[in-house]
């Protein structure tokens, strides 16, 4: 009954949000509109901002979830300009039969946002759980294709399968462009930070930091998170999906416009505050 | 059925509250067993006071209006852990000792409790705990059994045929998640294999649940049209949460 209840609202809000995109009053909204990958249509949800957006967030959710529980995340990086698309999809070992397709589309540019809104030249990869390791495969391929437009990947809590992760992401890292990533304490659902050890070799000094003060694997889905990832993968915290979320919009913006906020990096307040109140750790210091 | 809290065991907890069953002694002595694992000898302290279901749910959700459930509906969506959500990560390393340790005393609710937070935290003896949980009648331990055979250590290697039968099992003692969650199994296995499984996971809780000393769990203990009335409470938080 929920998730029909569910369904019935998006749908509906889909409607009215076609309907606001016509009139002359522009604000920021969410439009389900499908994408075609391969040869198949996924169902796909647009963030899409009333300002000319600063690019885009290709964001794909983790293993059993579905595009819904990045709603909390894909608003707030609406929110700072940020144009966000996030596609419903089998994330099983991380999609990776299905990677080389995103990537054709991505570079292609075959991807048609919703009516009255333009595709942003410049776009960046973010990915939750199994959706990490998938979006790493996608840029991989994509730094293959020497794609300018990708710009770099932003993880959230990534989980390895079959050793895959470490050749994507010293792919990516090693063209020059950004992998950030925020973890999460060691849990069941992120294969006890499979990711880390990963991350941590890469070559640039900064790749991100773990969040420590009670954290959980569905902090990336903060109050867009349901009964099983509660039930599985812990509660989200509140406070954590905030950090979350800034640093998100951060490194997404900065690998956008080639510019550097001094808050999202180590020296910045904002990290240096975190690491000061024992919130977080640096992953190149685990 | 009244339930207690244990507060002084919630402050070893971090804030975490602890709820177990009246029938059981205030004060636990931890007995070595035939069981290796439990073998620890611990008191505990006693429960100084009384709380109803209803006090907690308004303390973990205070901005949630609930619908109108009666005692014993919300008395079982606690004993099962829907309510409040469990946040077992927030358990301390002492809280955890103690956790532990009313566990091993056999206490049915710590020993979900502690299962849970094993599962959570990828503890390798989490099968263990998960199934003396199932034995002892929840079904959250069946749903988190049926999520460790679908996503073991890895996310490629999952066995469909044991997730479903866990699920089975779930569904059979009247859990309204397990049909939720078994059509997320990619690919279902045929029903024939899940019912072989089944049957063999039944016996093995029935052997757990002999040697632990439990009584067999009813096939549903959730009243009348509980169901229904849970998932509106679930609706409920999730959209409060939106």
């Amino acid at each position: 009954m929920f998730h029909r209840l569910r369904f019935t609202l998006i749908g509906c809000c889909a409607s009215l949000a076609i309907a606001a995109a016509s009139t002359a009053v522009m604000a920021d909204q969410v439009v389900s509109k499908s994408v075609k990958i391969g040869t198949r249509n996924y169902s796909a949800d647009w963030y899409l901002p009333s300002q000319p957006a600063k690019g885009l967030v290709y964001l794909q959710h983790g293993f059993q979830r579905n595009k819904s529980h990045l709603r909390e995340l894909g608003n707030s990086l609406m929110s700072q300009g940020l144009m966000v698309v996030t596609v419903s999809a089998s994330m099983t070992g991380g999609a990776s039969s299905m990677a080389p397709q995103v990537a054709t589309m991505l570079a292609n540019r075959s991807m048609t946002p919703p009516t009255g809104y333009t595709l942003p030249s410049n776009y960046v990869l973010a990915g939750h759980s199994a959706g990490g390791l998938h979006v790493t495969l996608v840029g991989a391929d994509l730094v293959n294709r020497n794609d300018s437009a990708f710009r770099g990947v932003v993880l959230f809590d990534p989980v390895d399968a079959n050793n895959r992760m470490t050749a994507a992401t010293n792919s990516i890292a090693n063209s020059g462009r950004g992998v950030y990533a925020i973890l999460a304490n060691a849990g069941s659902c992120n294969s006890s930070n499979n990711a880390q050890p990963i991350l941590r070799d890469l070559s640039p000094a900064f790749v991100g930091f773990k969040l420590t003060n009670r954290s959980a694997h569905t902090d990336a889905e903060g109050g867009s998170s349901d009964f099983f990832g509660r039930l599985f993968c812990g509660t989200p915290q509140a406070e954590n999906s905030a950090v979350l979320q800034a640093f998100a919009a951060g490194w997404a913006i900065d690998m956008l416009q080639q510019t550097s906020s001094p808050d999202f990096y180590p020296g910045g307040v904002l990290l240096q505050q975190l690491i000061a109140e024992d919130r977080a750790e640096l992953l190149k210091a685990l | 059925m009244l339930v207690f809290v244990l507060a002084s065991i919630t402050v070893v907890l971090g804030g975490y509250e602890y709820f177990f069953d009246t029938t059981q002694d205030a004060t636990h002595v931890v007995n070595a067993t035939s069981d290796s694992s439990l073998t620890t000898t611990k008191s505990l302290p006693s429960v100084p006071h009384a709380i109803t279901p209803q006090v907690v749910v308004s303390e973990k959700r205070a901005h949630t209006p609930l619908p109108e459930l009666s005692t014993e509906q919300l008395t079982w969506l606690n004993e099962h852990g829907y309510l409040p959500p469990l946040d077992d990560q927030e358990l301390s390393p002492d809280g955890l000792v103690w956790l532990q340790a009313m566990a091993e005393s056999r206490d049915k609710v710590a020993i979900e409790r502690y299962a849970q937070h094993l599962a959570l935290t990828a503890e390798p003896n989490a099968q263990l705990w998960l199934t003396r949980s199932a034995a002892a009648g929840s079904t959250r331990a069946l749903l988190q059994l049926a999520r460790q055979a679908l996503v073991p250590s890895n996310i490629e290697q999952a066995d469909a045929i044991t997730a479903a039968a866990w699920l089975t099992i779930a569904q059979r003692r009247g859990d309204p998640f397990a049909q939720t969650m078994m059509t997320s199994i990619e690919s279902p296995p045929p029903l024939a294999d899940i019912e072989k499984r089944a049957e063999a996971l039944t016996a093995q809780l029935a052997t757990t649940r002999q040697l632990m000393g439990f009584a067999e769990p009813a096939l549903t203990n959730f009243p009348g049209t509980v169901p229904a009335r849970l998932e509106m409470v679930l609706n409920t938080i999730e959209q409060q949460e939106d």
